[in-house]
């Protein structure tokens, strides 16, 4: 294909890319803690070439490529959920759990459960970390508190205080499904100074219904306009084709 | 295009939601009913490009990465365990648990079932029973010639035997308390049974250190808050519409890639 039909190509593929990133944004309108993701595309200036000879004279053509995908890190709303495990961050920062493997995973759901050896975890059974481990609630606890600094206490005593951590870079966290993310190496936790938890509320995720659907408008309006060009030059070349044979 | 696919596990766990709201709402007023709640998480990413790879021999590194997701997965519907109002009726054999715990109830099949129903009744051998006709643990039964039942905060049960001073004690009613309440399985009826996840039954006396206390003529109303069930069904429902909005968009860009073709 040529040059015009390529870079719409290109377009289209990136598109299609946008369309199921604002896809996974709409199915976790209602996934806790879930993060808004965005795709972001670059400029691929490519000079066209025939045969592997780059012609010196020809002006480079503008190709579209993904970039990157970037988390919206806004705070969700706080909603009430009145459950007394369930904690929601306010303002920055991460619950940490271990996996069973051991692995540190950083999340912003603060489903929390009582296992049924009293450890506090998460849905998926991972004890939540404190600053000095896991928090265990003793047998015949009546209720549990959660102070605004994230402090486990029963009406015995304090359990420990459930830790938050930040990151410099909160986008170089890698999504690990579940809700949860990891750190790649090199990506340190730092503990929050002053986090703010509040108990009995759980943070909603921050897709924005609207803006998904305008975006999803968007994307499918493009991608026909850029499928449009595909077919004009796919058009143009049957007409060059015939033309010129009739010449010959 | 896997946009298809995400919209589809979208609707899916849309439709979870709202039958878990459904269910909340219909037991608005069952006795002992403790409302419940999906919880959703995403489903597993495409780690096109690791975020802080090398972008150039120099030692740039890429700020952020490409991450595909695929969509959405419930992960758990767990049971709010908050109290529900208490409300009186008057009626003697009633029982409202305020604070911690279970009733134990007896089944047919020889098993032992828990719930915080209290609204308990008589059979023909005089003996105290759930509404469906099981027999509490331990079995209390009730003399014929009493013309009245009290039961204790503690959870004592005594009968007053015309032509005696002073009120018969008929027994003890005790409760039962796991590590982990969500973790207990629904049997329907309020009934439910223990699992690993709830941890084993501890028994001990009402009023006693991390029991609840019984309260006779009264029973515990469903802690389904109505107000934000409704709001929740809202939000369901249009979370559903807006992923069915996507399969229908998704669908519509295919069409388009299959008319370049013609």
């Amino acid at each position: 294909m040529e040059i015009a039909g390529n870079i719409a190509l290109s377009r289209m593929m990136a598109l299609q890319q946008r369309m199921d990133i604002v896809a996974n944004n709409i199915a976790n309108m209602n996934t806790t803690g879930y993060k808004s993701i965005e795709l972001l595309m670059k400029e691929d200036k490519i000079s066209p070439s025939s045969n592997g000879v780059t012609a010196q004279d020809s002006s480079p053509v503008s190709m579209v490529a993904q970039w990157g995908t970037v988390r919206n890190t806004s705070g969700g709303v706080i909603q009430q959920t009145g459950n007394p495990l369930d904690v929601a961050i306010q303002g920055p920062g991460y619950f940490t759990v271990k996996d069973a493997s051991g692995q540190a995973l950083y999340t912003r759901n603060g489903v929390f459960q009582i296992s049924s050896t009293g450890t506090l975890v998460d849905l998926s059974g991972n004890p939540v970390q404190s600053d000095g481990g896991e928090i265990n609630i003793p047998p015949g606890t009546t209720s549990v508190s959660i102070g605004s600094d994230g402090t486990v206490s029963t009406p015995k005593g304090i359990l420990g205080r459930i830790g938050v951590v930040n990151f410099q870079n909160e986008q170089a966290l890698l999504p690990a499904g579940t809700n949860d993310f990891t750190a790649p190496d090199g990506v340190d936790a730092q503990p929050v100074t002053n986090p703010v938890v509040v108990q009995g509320s759980l943070e909603q995720s921050n897709v924005n219904g609207i803006n998904q659907m305008t975006d999803m408008i968007e994307i499918q309006r493009q991608y026909q306009s850029a499928a449009n060009i595909v077919k004009s030059e796919n058009d143009r070349l049957n007409a060059a084709i015939k033309d010129l044979a009739k010449t010959g | 295009m896997r946009a298809l696919a995400i919209g589809a596990t979208g609707m899916n766990a849309q439709q979870i939601n709202v039958d878990t709201i459904s269910n909340n709402i219909a037991n608005m007023t069952t006795t002992g009913f403790k409302g419940q709640r999906a919880e959703f998480a995403d489903l597993l990413y495409q780690n096109m490009l690791q975020p802080g790879s090398a972008t150039s021999e120099t030692g740039t590194i890429a700020p952020t990465g490409i991450s595909l997701g695929s969509g959405v997965r419930p992960v758990g519907i767990y049971r709010m365990d908050q109290q529900g109002t208490v409300q009186q009726t008057t009626n003697p054999l009633d029982l409202a648990i305020q604070g911690k715990g279970f009733l134990q109830v007896q089944l047919p099949s020889g098993q032992t079932a828990y719930t915080r129903d209290g609204s308990l009744q008589l059979n023909a051998q005089g003996q105290i029973v759930t509404a469906d006709g099981f027999p509490i643990i331990p079995n209390i039964t009730i003399p014929v010639t009493s013309t009245g039942v009290t039961i204790n905060s503690a959870g004592q049960v005594f009968a007053t035997i015309p032509g005696s001073a002073t009120p018969q004690n008929l027994g003890q009613i005790q409760l039962a308390s796991f590590v982990n309440d969500a973790g207990l399985q629904g049997m329907g009826g309020n009934l439910y049974s223990e699992t690993d996840a709830s941890g084993t039954a501890t028994l001990g006396n009402p009023n006693a250190d991390g029991y609840g206390s019984i309260l006779q003529g009264s029973l515990e109303n469903s802690n389904v808050n109505i107000v934000s069930e409704m709001t929740n069904l809202i939000t369901a429902q249009r979370a559903y519409e807006m992923n069915s909005k996507v399969i229908k968009s998704a669908d519509e860009m295919q069409q388009t890639i299959t008319g370049l073709s013609s």
